[in-house]
């Protein structure tokens, strides 16, 4: 390339082709992220053309919100449960369906579709199968764990919550996986069979490092998704059993809108962010330093 | 190549222009701005003799959507102003904090009563009008001395007996106030229960029946008027009553235990879906179910479904003779964004529904409401409502608190669903329920 291009001719070509979009951006995500943080400095309803400035009081009283906490607490738990489940599964099924089984094609597809059902209707179809059908099953066959709803049970709520998650991310992140897999060079596996690797030897020297970048992203949309979780939240448990599976991303919205609190729903909602972000950003910068390059 | 290179710059430049005129189309399109365009009508209309004023109308009741646009056109030919009825499914609350934010919003809206008092701010006041000692007084809200809102309907609170299948078990015909005591009830209960409705009872377990009606008669019953329900609400607050100790929480708890003795649910309380109460109500598999007027698909099997009272085993005050009720959605009508054309078309819209024979069969014959002014005499249609207006017309109603904060449902819902699915027990509840009250401001 011509390396005297001038400075005014490259910026006019990224505007042309990246403008709308950096707009669009700024728009929707900058402006009403910076005007929220300046909502978080108010104490207003959410309703009322008076938004009163109380400086940092939002800030001190998260502290003392015991129920932010909790429900904080309760995100991070399930979090890691099905950060777990999902990138385990992922791997799992990536793995078997580009081992060059008969129909591998339709297997990934198919794993794949769970992915497409948005949260809210995939979280009405399993309220049905875990209220309706699981209970009428268990009392058929006389199981007993199954006959009582699991969504009247704190702790089976939230383990029906995970199993829907893992349901419904894995098919996704196995095609993250598959590709990784895809393209490892097949002189590297060649190589380790002639060395005398068998298959877990293979798997765990060769093939899982050259996976690592596969693992970084997998990971990071893993946990920022679990922890954003909203639309599966409301629909298959609506925050459970008395408020026992109320995510951090729903108790937010109720303290905005239903409490009626804007400034501190805000306020909460900017620390959830900010913790968020520490956790995503420390994961992609481990993740990125162990990369190998083949 | 300068020339290609400039050529795709163009492009996509064109590209972005093109986007935003289609942002620009879809904003404009679906909302109107009511203002804007009514003014521009009015100016445009000079010439008529009319000048055609044009108010949008927030209907948030599903079961109405069709009697209302039906009744906008009859309202256009009958008097010439354009109603344009829009409905929404939304928190209505919620719905509406986003149009004002946007200054886009209605001329009349249907809300809720809480709805009235957040919304103050933006709304006219309505004092001088001519149904306000028919009614509006009584039915409307009232802040500060003035009248903000027109009681659109009431609706009534209280236990839905199906009496077709009380009367086939007990052979004789069902006259509610034969059992409006604790102690008749129960008996009655057992008479179901040996008859072969092994269940008689059907509770909801969502947060919003729970708490906001039947938690709530708790705060109705105190001297049948606002000015004792917020009494006992301010003295919640302040953290002076002991619910532990108070007659009428104890009280209500005692009839809400009988009816969980006998909840059809029982095995599993929190999995009752109101859908599914509905249709055990309806195909007779209960004959009591604590709920309200405004269920509607209820007569697939008879139609001598009525409601009553909840009896309870401490009658002060007349409770277990008295329906609660109260006008829970009313009109209001916006004063911030509207014109003094619209807000003058809306109170005549207002007069209508109740002066006009027309608005007066819209209400009580299309939408099968129970009127809240005194003038008039029609009857619905639905015996649900036919029940309740009894009540009504014999003056025997108990005053309906409504203004409860909007986070009670959720949050003391949750602690009557634990406790009905035995989590905790009678002294648990009524400390939780203290705590949630000494929070609110």
């Amino acid at each position: 390339m011509n390396k005297k291009e001038p400075f005014l001719h490259k910026s006019l070509l990224f505007v042309g082709f990246a403008g709308p979009a950096v707009f669009c951006f700024m728009l929707v995500m900058v402006i009403p992220f910076i005007y929220g943080i300046y909502l978080t400095l108010t104490s207003w309803n959410g309703i009322s053309a008076d938004k009163a400035f109380v400086g940092f009081e939002n800030y001190t009283a998260i502290f003392q919100d015991v129920q932010f906490w909790n429900s904080l607490g309760l995100t991070i738990l399930y979090s890691a449960i099905s950060v777990v489940f999902i990138n385990v599964l992922a791997f799992g099924l990536a793995y078997l369906v580009t081992g060059g089984m008969k129909g591998q094609n339709f297997f990934r597809a198919g794993f794949f579709t769970p992915n497409l059902i948005g949260g809210l209707v995939l979280g009405y179809i399993w309220q049905f199968i875990f209220s309706r059908a699981m209970v009428s099953a268990g009392n058929y066959l006389n199981i007993g764990f199954l006959s009582t709803s699991w969504l009247s049970d704190p702790g089976k709520a939230l383990a029906a919550l995970i199993i829907v998650s893992v349901w419904q991310y894995s098919g996704f992140m196995m095609l993250i996986y598959i590709a990784g897999l895809m393209s490892i060079p097949k002189e590297l596996l060649e190589a380790g069979i002639i060395d005398g690797c068998g298959k877990g030897q293979s798997l765990r020297y060769i093939i899982l490092p050259q996976l690592n970048s596969s693992f970084v992203i997998c990971l990071f949309l893993s946990i920022t998704r679990c922890f954003m979780t909203y639309d599966l939240n409301l629909s298959l448990t609506n925050g459970g059993p008395f408020g026992s599976t109320k995510m951090a991303a729903m108790y937010v919205y109720q303290q905005a809108f239903v409490s009626k609190n804007y400034g501190a729903g805000q306020t909460e909602a900017v620390v959830l962010f900010l913790i968020c972000a520490a956790i995503s950003i420390a994961q992609v910068y481990i993740g990125k330093r162990n990369e190998v390059n083949a | 190549m300068k020339k290609i290179k400039l050529s795709y710059i163009g492009l996509a430049l064109a590209v972005t222009v093109m986007m935003f005129a289609g942002c620009g189309k879809v904003t404009d399109g679906n909302e109107n701005s009511s203002a804007a365009q009514s003014q521009q009508e009015v100016k445009e209309d000079k010439e008529d003799k009319e000048e055609e004023v044009s108010i949008t109308l927030l209907n948030t009741k599903s079961e109405l959507v069709e009697q209302f646009e039906t009744m906008a056109k009859q309202y256009k030919e009958q008097t010439g102003v354009n109603i344009e009825t829009v409905f929404t499914s939304d928190v209505v609350s919620t719905h509406l904090a986003e149009k004002y934010a946007s200054g886009n919003t209605y001329t009349i809206m249907m809300v809720d009563r809480p709805d009235v008092y957040d919304f103050q701010e933006y709304l006219l006041d309505l004092s001088d009008e001519k149904w306000v000692p028919d009614g509006g007084s009584a039915y409307g809200v009232t802040i500060e001395g003035k009248i903000y809102s027109f009681p659109m309907l009431i609706e009534a609170v209280g236990l839905l007996y199906n009496a077709q299948v009380i009367e086939d078990i007990t052979g004789k015909e069902f006259v509610w106030s034969d059992y409006n005591t604790i102690d008749k009830f129960r008996a009655l209960l057992d008479e179901l229960v040996q008859g072969g409705l092994e269940n008689p009872v059907a509770i909801n377990k969502e947060d919003w029946s729970l708490a906001n009606h039947f938690f709530g008669q708790l705060y109705n019953q105190q001297g049948n008027s606002a000015e004792g329900s917020q009494k006992f609400i301010d003295s919640l607050k302040e953290g002076n009553t002991k619910l532990a100790d108070d007659k009428r929480f104890n009280s209500l708890m005692d009839s809400f235990d009988l009816l969980a003795d006998y909840n059809i649910n029982k095995a599993d309380p929190l999995s009752a879906e109101y859908d599914m109460n509905n249709t055990c109500f309806a195909e007779g598999d209960v004959a009591f179910w604590f709920n309200g007027s405004w269920a509607t698909e209820v007569y697939e099997k008879t139609d001598k479904i009525g409601m009553m009272p909840l009896p309870q085993s401490d009658a002060a005050e007349g409770v277990n003779d008295k329906l609660i009720s109260g006008a829970s959605k009313t009109l209001v009508i916006d004063k911030q964004y509207t014109t003094e054309d619209q807000q003058q078309a809306a109170k005549d819209f207002l007069n209508w529904l109740v002066y006009d024979e027309a608005g007066q069969s819209f209400m009580v014959d299309d939408c099968s409401i129970i009127p809240a002014f005194a003038n008039i005499n029609k009857e619905v249609a639905a015996p649900l409502s036919v029940s309740a207006q009894k009540f009504i017309q014999n003056q025997a109603t108990e005053f309906w608190y409504q203004t409860i904060p909007g986070d009670h449902g959720t949050e003391v819902g949750a602690m009557l669903q634990k406790y009905l699915s035995g989590g905790i027990d009678r002294e648990q509840l009524a400390s939780e329920v203290e705590s949630y009250w000494a929070k609110q401001k």
